[in-house]
């Protein structure tokens, strides 16, 4: 069990990070698991062109939630072309197919949502972020 | 006369308990999901396939005599399990929720109409509620939505008052598969025929598990499926009264529904067959008349009793839980088998995943009553569900199991 529930993915599931409201939100995207109702809304801020803040809201598992918190850790300060290559990098990393020309090191924290591969089952729940902030990026014409 | 009820004994007759998940013996408490199957059944699929495998009606041949031999004779061994006088009230179909669309196609879309309005609950299912949004969207009739008690159970008043003359079908469980709650289906149906409406009964959580007889409960319809009572998945039943499946439409046009076709127009068989177009799932239909044989053999009455005794035993083992809210009533005599709880410090998929690293198996999610969910203020709880085959040991288990995952998920230790 410790292998699935990683001790910073516990930490991230007990205490999320990014939960504030923001000022002003430049761009909004969301994701449900319509199979157990799962849920995460991500809004973003940009300046020069840069995600500088971001609040995300995840109700559901400790994979959901802590996936979105280590997301939202990855993505703060990227362009959301970066943050795009992160989050495809991140996707194929849980889908077991990591290409040579995308390193796995630029996932940072997120890496540490690969021990969730061990429970196939469980892979869509470290993934619902990643619809919700393609659903944001997705009107940004990047 | 019904054999003494043996919990040991009935196990023995399930292959798949033998299996161990995850280094652990299967602890299966996932039945309101779907049952398993007992050899009984699984050797009846094979021996039809090895011996008897042919298209039904209309052959000639041994075997397509022999097939359709096998398949009726499944039709009125359903027929007598629920009390019906003629098994030609008994409808195939490949579940509940066929039998509940049927209704809705060929019966309500025809009976029903601007306002008018059909009674339904809060504990519904989804299919016996998105079916019904449809059929009141497209004919403007009223969807009428009885709320729950603070213990869940049906909310009588708002019922009473619900039903009025406007109200043409009041379609509702008998027992939910969210709460486990058992509804008054006599008393309901009662009120629904003074005011002249119909009511459709969902038994996909009552036949299994406790006697129901359609002639007793005077229900207009009955609907559920084989896979949640030994029998394989794809089968289901619609049981209505005779009178009322006359006047119906098809609900789906082809093969064996027909009397006679010209180029430009048909007419219809007679019941049941006029409601089954096309060949029949022939091997589950003869595997459900194989699992009422076992079920019958064990006695409904015996099973509702194990079940009971189970409920309570593990009601009385979740006390010891502060952290836990477990949804439904405490009165076991009007619950069914069915253990939701929650917690608000560790999500089900995580309890449910948990619990499967020790070999036990149960439901995580809506449970496909997601307004029901909302209506407790939460999205999903863990559910166990009990059968024929659960043991005092299993829900020891799972009571341990569950507190390991408690202590895991606030301390970070096993």
């Amino acid at each position: 069990m410790h292998e699935l529930y990683h001790k910073e993915i516990l930490k991230h599931a007990k205490t999320p990070e990014f939960t504030s409201q923001l000022k002003t939100i430049d761009s909004s995207g969301y994701a449900i698991n319509q199979f157990c109702g799962d849920e995460v809304r991500v809004n973003l801020s940009f300046r020069d062109g840069i995600i500088n803040d971001i609040h995300i809201d995840s109700k559901g598992c400790s994979i959901n939630i802590a996936s979105s918190s280590l997301m939202a850790v990855e993505i703060k300060d990227l362009d959301p072309n970066k943050g795009t290559l992160l989050i495809d990098t991140y996707k194929s990393l849980m889908n077991s197919k990591i290409p040579d020309h995308q390193p796995k090191r630029i996932l940072g924290s997120l890496a540490v949502m690969e021990s969730v591969k061990e429970f196939p089952i469980r892979i869509k729940c470290a993934l619902l972020c990643t619809q919700a902030f393609e659903d944001a990026v997705s009107g940004l014409h990047i | 006369m019904s054999k003494v009820f043996d919990v040991n004994k009935i196990r023995q007759d399930f292959p798949i308990l033998d299996r161990t998940i995850n280094g652990n013996n299967l602890a299966y408490l996932d039945n309101a999901s779907s049952s398993q199957k007992p050899r009984d059944v699984i050797q009846c699929l094979v021996d039809y396939y090895e011996n008897y495998n042919s298209n039904v009606h209309r052959g000639v041949h041994t075997l397509s005599m022999e097939a359709t031999d096998l398949y009726e004779s499944a039709r009125g061994k359903v027929s007598n399990f629920l009390g019906a006088t003629d098994p030609n009230t008994v409808v195939w179909t490949r579940g509940a929720t066929e039998a509940i669309n049927l209704v809705a196609f060929s019966w309500g879309f025809k009976n029903i109409g601007a306002g008018d309005a059909i009674v339904v609950s809060q504990m519904e299912h989804h299919s016996n509620l998105v079916t019904w949004q449809l059929v009141a969207t497209r004919q403007k009739a009223e969807l009428r939505v009885v709320p729950l008690t603070e213990n869940q159970t049906l909310d009588m008043e708002s019922l009473a008052d619900s039903i009025d003359e406007k109200v043409k079908l009041v379609s509702i469980c008998h027992a939910s598969n969210s709460v486990g709650s058992i509804n008054p289906v006599k008393e309901i149906a009662r009120k629904a025929h003074e005011v002249g409406a119909k009511i459709l009964i969902d038994g996909a959580q009552s036949v299994p598990h406790m006697p129901v007889n359609v002639i007793d409960l005077d229900c207009d319809f009955l609907a559920f499926s084989g896979h949640k009572m030994l029998a394989p998945m794809g089968i289901g039943v619609l049981y209505a009264k005779q009178e009322i499946l006359e006047s119906m439409e098809p609900f789906m046009r082809g093969g064996d529904m027909v009397l006679e076709v010209w180029n430009d127009k048909a007419t219809w068989n007679s019941i049941p067959n006029k409601f089954e177009a096309g060949t029949p799932n022939v091997a589950d239909a003869i595997g459900l008349g194989a699992a009422i044989d076992y079920l019958t053999e064990i006695g409904m009455d015996n099973i509702r009793a194990h079940e009971i005794e189970l409920t309570d035993y593990a009601l009385q083992k979740f006390n010891q839980f502060e952290e836990l809210d477990v949804y439904g009533p405490t009165d076991t005599s009007i619950r069914g088998g069915i253990l939701p709880f929650h917690s608000e410090y560790v999500h089900p998929h995580d309890i449910g995943t948990i619990l499967d690293q020790e070999g036990i198996a149960i439901r995580t999610g809506h449970h496909c009553t997601m307004p029901l969910m909302r209506s407790l203020g939460i999205s999903a709880t863990a559910r166990a569900s009990f059968y024929i085959y659960n043991t005092f040991d299993e829900i020891d288990r799972l009571v341990d199991a569950i507190e390991h995952t408690l202590r895991y998920f606030s301390t970070g230790k096993k």
